[in-house]
């Protein structure tokens, strides 16, 4: 076996170095895709936990709360016996001036008696905080990690501006913390500052983000819980750093699994790919197979030939791919990490480190792929009897056979998927395994009768436009049913991809458009916080009154969220003056009418809720949801049910006096003003910025700018999805070039006959692009109905899955567009190659080609 | 007390009873530590105390900060309440210090203002050990040593600087509030009773992990006043000297001057 | 040596084709025979029975004392491997493996050592003249010496049945002459048993006896007096 490896497949590899090049780049294509996202999703979530972790420090319980922590909490938490130490915290990941930088995590912390949770590495031998007192006098005073520091090019007393809500603020540093354990977090992109001069960059008032406590020795984590659970009240939140840190990741490991989709599809089109480059390879490679057989080879011994070459290209692609995949996971997880940030105010910074599970897993992935790829081929191989072997003229693969069977088994699993979709029998990951599975073997199976179906119907249309190159074409397609129905399987994989996750992206957007043209219906926003799902800091309530009194100004309202925990998922309560607002906003009722919430939420205390909201948690008019305040417990009878898509998780909508009555905090994260008929709005945004200026960090975006940021904001989330289509489409690319490398180079010899026979080399490399286009065609036609089933899988029962909504299907006709346009010069450009090939080929020499 | 039982009714004539009692007190002085911190207080309790000290300090490696403050003090020991201001360097100017004793078995008030941020922070009882501003002192350290707040025990005599001294081992009582320190050994001149340097033994220590002294003993307006202090972290291997300057005893203090208010307030003393 | 008993082969198709219609036929251990007939008279068929590449409709064909019908796919490729050798009028060498790889093929997949090997593909290439060439590729060569590479690869095995399909059948008179002598030398000196299909008579007259077939049967079958005896 090593002696026909080592010969015959080296060999061949060494003749046809492109294609082999070709099959590699699938595997590498596939793996990198795979291990790219793999790798940067691990660093992004191990990241984000060990900065939990190592920001913890010695902390073994922390206490947060909606809203934040109110100082004099402290004091409370300090008397309390077991409390050996408490630390007030508060963290904000910010951007410095120079951006290549990266983010950095600043954490505020109270230096005087901090050194209870963490370990800050300048005591002892490289005492490095040069003056404390200096550093609690200046609030400018920052101290950094050295290796921050020596990116930065920062020595003590240097400077750097950070990009906060206030705008460029100067920080000056004042000592370097040693790299270990804490100062490790975040990638060691860290910022350490005087807690007190946190809250006030960063507008957090009187409150710390939350109280780090260490306990005494003798009292037991669930002690001390309990403890602090009975002082604080429902309100708080007690967790062990450990748990906190899962539930961030659980955050962001909802986004996350998106790409667990990408990753998939990235696989099952190189899986495509290697096997329709086997499949060929086996065709091609047929006289050999019959000289083998007739040498004595067994059957046996020719399927383990061809599975052993597999065996090397899925190794070598395994490495390749897992090394194009770091390289490339770094960019990745930059996006992810700027995506988490927006949508969940957490990221993680540094370098994406391969574990060794991934480097294994990416491993067998790429052996995996070619191995499943290669055994039908290598299987079919085995089975050639040695005489069809040395059959003479052209071989003509059989159609797969027992199409009966196999389109009835395509059809039923097909309609198992769509049903299932309808009526989901189970939910969770395994739910969304079993649909992608069934339907994609659906789809499998259905590909290869139904291209068939359609090339037989589209080559006589062809042909009688270009009949010499139609007819050519449509023989090479039709002639070898295998590699055709490979390749298009292949490429209506990809477009199917393509249009379906594009067509729930395009939803997506287009019913969040809708919906903020309704909803965000006033004149200017006041906002002191660029990032949406984060306060970086709040205005006081009491800002409301100034601003009415502004010249040109109608109405204001003061729209706050919080985002508590409902059931273990983060959701949203907001409050805004209500009857304000539906004066100007029109809401899109699910359940109950504009005049039962108006009655509901400003005389009966009672609150709207989310469609999404009262899916996932099924909660309808009339029943009760209940939040924790500060207080205790509050239940809230439902009034109505609105389409929002403020949060993903489900938003709880009252009325501010609500709010306030039960919240006790009156700080307000947007101020929504109106202006009076007539008046200017940039004038009267000029006042309110002269109102604010010094004082707040203001952000006054007209409604046009507003929408346009979220819009941004969307579009950022959808960034990394944006380039799994595209690898997706290249990964279809790559098929194409393969299916027609492969197939001119099997009809040299009826390429070489035609010459002869006169054909002109125009003609042949018309045929060739004709043949590229039909396949694409035909990919995309079947891909039409697929996409278009997978994208309403997306927004249907996935998106209710994981959010409740269920999206209103916009056909994503730009993306169809596109692709009518892209994908002819795609596979012509494609067909370049090798219809180049076609036309240099020596008549003599291929007319002897064996 | 015990003095005084023993002495003060003595039957014999009022010359041998005054002549005995001074007998006995000197007696009692050399077996009762407690006595001798009490008569120690006594001595040396002022009703208000003001200076102006220079801040020095150096690290291990020659590293040297200077700093200025202007220190005002009402009460003595345990009825002490201290404000400490900074003056000099400019970047540090006002920010304050304030200290109020309180009842035995708590540890007095501490806060600290900083200007820059226009408000005061707590120092909490877990940051008693934790560098004052970056000295050697710690926030213990910066209380009035109050003996009430001690077991005390004699342990015999030794010279220090050239001065016979009463060596006293001084353990916090815990009725007397959370201590950094497991024992502290006082070294008390025996002529005029005043405190010439302190071993301070931190939980855990075998030998002294920080030193303090006081040395260039001046008379001033009649009361002893060591014009420079000194704590060396043995450890850190890094010394923080204080140089006392214009002090004044038992100027009456301003009422408002020991209260938060008047920390919090821009530049006031 | 070769004993075939009413051997039938039909092919399925859209119309059922008979290719082999009762064949009996013996030849015996060192005979050398050429087997001639027009286009379509089953001639490659009959071959690809005795070589154990195809198996019969119905009916016997024992090689060498096994019957070929009744061994499976695996039994037939280790018969092939030890009993039979094949030349083509393609001569289908792997065009990507050098001379002495080609020859070395058979035994590859037999696992024999590779020291046997090597001495065995040097011997047999002396024999068929072409020790000079071990390091070309078959693209290197003419045709004859790509015949006679194919012989080597068939000789390498030293199985006892030779099976030549048109041997001659892409070489001019001139290399075809050398071949068939080459042949001839190998029936002489090893004792090979050798079946020639062939349509060229002068390939024909090599041999000892002719076997014509016509229409799936055997039309005739007599011994030639200048054949190799």
């Amino acid at each position: 076996m090593r002696f026909l490896l080592r010969t015959l497949s080296l060999s061949y590899v060494r003749r046809h170095k492109a294609k082999t090049l070709l099959t590699l780049l699938g595997v590498v294509v596939g793996v990198a895709t795979f291990s790219s996202i793999e790798s940067a999703k691990g660093t992004l979530v191990k990241g984000i936990r060990s900065t939990v972790d190592r920001v913890a420090g010695k902390a073994q319980l922390q206490i947060t709360m909606e809203g934040g922590v109110p100082e004099e909490v402290q004091e409370q938490v300090r008397s309390l016996p077991g409390i050996r130490a408490t630390s007030p915290v508060i963290e904000q990941i910010v951007s410095t001036e120079k951006g290549e930088l990266g983010s950095l995590m600043v954490i505020g912390i109270d230096l005087l008696g901090d050194r209870e949770m963490r370990d800050y590495g300048f005591e002892g031998d490289d005492a490095d905080l040069d003056d404390p007192l200096l550093f609690l006098a200046q609030p400018d005073s920052a101290i950094f990690t050295r290796q921050f520091a020596e990116k930065a090019d920062l020595k003590i007393g240097g400077g750097i501006a950070l990009k906060i809500p206030k705008g460029m603020k100067r920080v000056t540093t004042r000592g370097l913390l040693t790299p270990k354990g804490f100062s490790e977090a975040f990638g060691g992109n860290l910022m350490v500052m005087d807690v007190y001069a946190a809250q006030d960059l960063f507008g957090r008032g009187r409150r710390f983000d939350r109280l780090d406590v260490r306990l005494t020795e003798e009292t037991s984590i669930a002690q001390g819980t309990a403890t602090l659970e009975k002082a604080l009240g429902p309100a708080y939140r007690v967790e062990t750093p450990g748990k906190r840190g899962e539930q961030i990741e659980k955050i962001v490991a909802n986004f996350i699994a998106g790409f667990n989709i990408s990753s998939g599809f990235a696989l099952a089109i190189g899986i495509f790919l290697i096997f329709n480059v086997f499949n060929v390879a086996v065709n091609r490679r047929r006289r050999d197979i019959g000289t083998l057989r007739a040498l004595g080879a067994t059957p046996r011994q020719v399927q383990l030939l061809f599975l052993s070459e597999a065996l090397v290209i899925g190794i070598v692609g395994g490495l390749l791919g897992t090394l194009v995949g770091t390289t490339v996971s770094q960019a990745f997880l930059q996006i992810m990490g700027q995506t988490t940030e927006t949508m969940y105010g957490v990221t993680s910074s540094g370098v994406v480190r391969l574990p060794p599970v991934i480097v294994l897993e990416s491993m067998l992935l790429g052996v995996g792929t070619s191995l499943i790829g290669a055994w039908g081929p290598a299987l079919t191989a085995s089975r050639i009897p040695p005489t069809e072997a040395f059959a003479k003229g052209a071989f003509q693969a059989r159609p797969p056979g027992r199409s009966v069977v196999r389109i009835t088994a395509g059809v039923v699993a097909l309609g198992s998927t769509i049903l299932m979709a309808l009526r989901p029998p189970f939910g969770g990951n395994s739910f969304i395994f079993t649909e992608l599975l069934l339907g994609g073997v659906g789809i499998v199976l259905l590909v290869g009768p139904l291209s068939r179906l359609l090339l037989i119907c589209l080559v006589p249309l062809v042909t009688r436009f270009a009949p010499v190159a139609g007819r050519l074409s449509g023989d090479a397609l039709l002639g070898n049913a295998r590699r055709t129905s490979g390749t298009i399987m292949a490429m209506a994989l990809s477009l199917t991809f393509v249009l379906g996750l594009g067509g729930y992206m395009g939803s997506t957007k287009k019913a969040l458009d809708r919906w903020m043209l309704d909803a965000l219906t006033c004149d200017l926003f006041v906002r002191a916080s660029a990032n949406f799902n984060r306060p970086d800091f709040l205005f006081p309530g009491g800002l409301r009154d100034e601003l009415l009194q502004l010249p040109g100004v109608k109405s204001v309202e003061s729209f706050r969220a919080t985002r508590p925990l409902y059931q273990g998922h983060q959701i949203q309560v907001t409050s805004i003056e209500i009857s304000q607002l539906l004066e100007r906003m029109k809401y899109d009722f699910t359940q109950g009418d504009k005049g039962l919430m108006l009655r509901g939420l400003t005389q009966e205390g009672k609150c709207v809720v989310s469609d999404n909201f009262s899916r996932r948690y099924k909660l309808g008019v009339g029943q009760q949801v209940e939040l924790t305040a500060p207080g205790g417990k509050v239940r809230f009878t439902i009034a109505a049910v609105v389409r929002d898509y403020g949060s993903d998780q489900g938003t709880v909508l009252m009325d501010r006096t609500q709010f306030l009555r039960y919240w006790q905090d009156d700080r307000v994260d947007i101020y929504d003003v109106s202006v009076l008929p007539g008046a200017n709005v940039a004038q009267v945004r000029d006042l309110i910025r002269a109102k604010l200026a010094g004082r707040y960090p203001a952000l006054v975006s007209t409604r046009q700018e507003f929408i346009a940021e979220i819009t941004k904001a969307i579009d950022a989330f959808y960034a990394l999805t944006r380039v799994t289509l595209f690898l997706a489409l290249l990964v279809a690319f790559l098929g194409i070039v393969t299916a027609l490398l492969i197939s001119v180079a099997e009809r040299t010899r009826e390429i070489g006959i035609l010459k002869a026979l006169g054909a002109f080399p125009s003609q042949l490399a018309r045929s060739i692009i004709l043949e590229a286009l039909l396949l694409a065609l035909v990919g995309l036609v079947l891909a039409l109905p697929s996409g278009n089933l997978f994208a309403a899988f997306m927004e249907g029962p996935l998106a209710e899955l994981f959010t409740g909504w269920i999206m209103p299907h916009f056909y994503p006709w730009e993306i169809l567009v596109q692709l009518l346009i892209a994908l002819p010069l795609i596979s012509a450009f494609a067909a370049w190659v090798p219809a180049r090939q076609a036309g240099r080929l020596k008549i003599t020499e291929s007319i002897e080609y064996e | 007390m015990s003095i005084k039982r023993s002495c003060g009714n003595n039957a014999i004539g009022i010359v041998t009873a005054a002549l005995l009692s001074a007998l006995c007190a000197a007696m009692a002085w050399g077996a009762d530590a407690r006595a001798l911190l009490k008569e120690s207080e006594n001595r040396h309790r002022t009703k208000t105390q003001q200076y102006a000290g220079n801040l020095t300090v150096v690290n291990k490696d020659g590293k040297v900060r200077k700093k200025g403050w202007k220190s005002f003090r009402q009460g003595y020991a345990g009825d002490a309440r201290n404000l400490i201001r900074f003056t000099d360097p400019p970047e540090v100017k006002g920010v304050g210090f304030l200290s109020i004793s309180r009842s035995a078995g708590q540890n007095p008030d501490q806060w600290l203002y900083l200007p820059s941020m226009k408000r005061e922070r707590r120092i909490a009882t877990q940051d008693r050990d934790a560098s004052f501003v970056g000295t050697d002192f710690n926030y213990e350290d910066m209380e009035e040593f109050d003996h009430e707040k001690y077991k005390v025990a004699l342990q015999g005599e030794q010279t220090v600087e050239g001065y016979a001294c009463y060596v006293i081992a001084a353990t916090p009582r815990e009725s007397g509030g959370q201590s950094v320190y497991e024992k502290k050994i006082l070294y008390l001149r025996k002529d005029i009773l005043y405190l010439l340097r302190e071993d301070l033994y931190q939980k855990g220590d075998r030998q002294p992990s920080k030193l303090f002294t006081l040395s260039d003993l001046q008379n001033v307006d009649g009361h002893w006043a060591a014009k420079k202090w000194e704590m060396t972290n043995i450890n850190k291997e890094s010394k923080t000297t204080v140089v006392l300057k214009e002090i004044v005893f038992d100027k009456p203090q301003p009422a408002g001057r020991f209260t938060l208010q008047n920390l919090n307030r821009e530049g006031g003393d | 040596m070769l004993k075939l008993h009413d051997v039938i082969k039909t092919y399925d198709g859209k119309s059922a084709v008979t290719a082999l219609a009762g064949i009996n036929l013996n030849i015996g251990t060192g005979e050398m025979v050429a087997i001639m007939g027009p286009s379509g008279s089953g001639k490659s068929t009959l071959l690809n029975l005795l070589g154990g590449l195809d198996v019969p409709s119905s009916g016997e064909v024992v090689v060498a004392g096994k019957d070929l019908a009744k061994e499976n796919e695996k039994g037939r490729s280790l018969f092939r491997r030890s009993k039979v050798s094949y030349i083509f009028q393609a001569y289908h060498l792997m065009p990507t493996l050098k001379v002495s790889q080609n020859v070395a093929l058979p035994l590859h997949l037999a696992g024999i050592p590779t020291g046997e090997i090597s001495r065995k593909v040097n011997r047999v290439l002396k024999e068929v003249g072409l020790e000079g060439r071990s390091h070309h590729l078959p693209d290197e060569l003419s045709g004859g010496e790509r015949q006679r590479v194919a012989i080597a690869r068939a000789l390498v095995t030293d199985a006892p049945l030779l099976l030549a399909d048109e041997p001659t059948g892409n070489l001019d008179t001139a290399r075809g002459e050398e071949i068939l002598n080459l042949l001839r030398t190998i029936h002489r000196e090893r004792g090979t048993t050798i079946v020639i299909v062939t349509h060229d008579h002068k390939a024909a007259s090599a041999c000892a006896r002719l076997i014509k077939l016509r229409d799936g049967r055997v039309e005739g079958d007599s011994t030639l007096p200048g054949g190799a005896a």
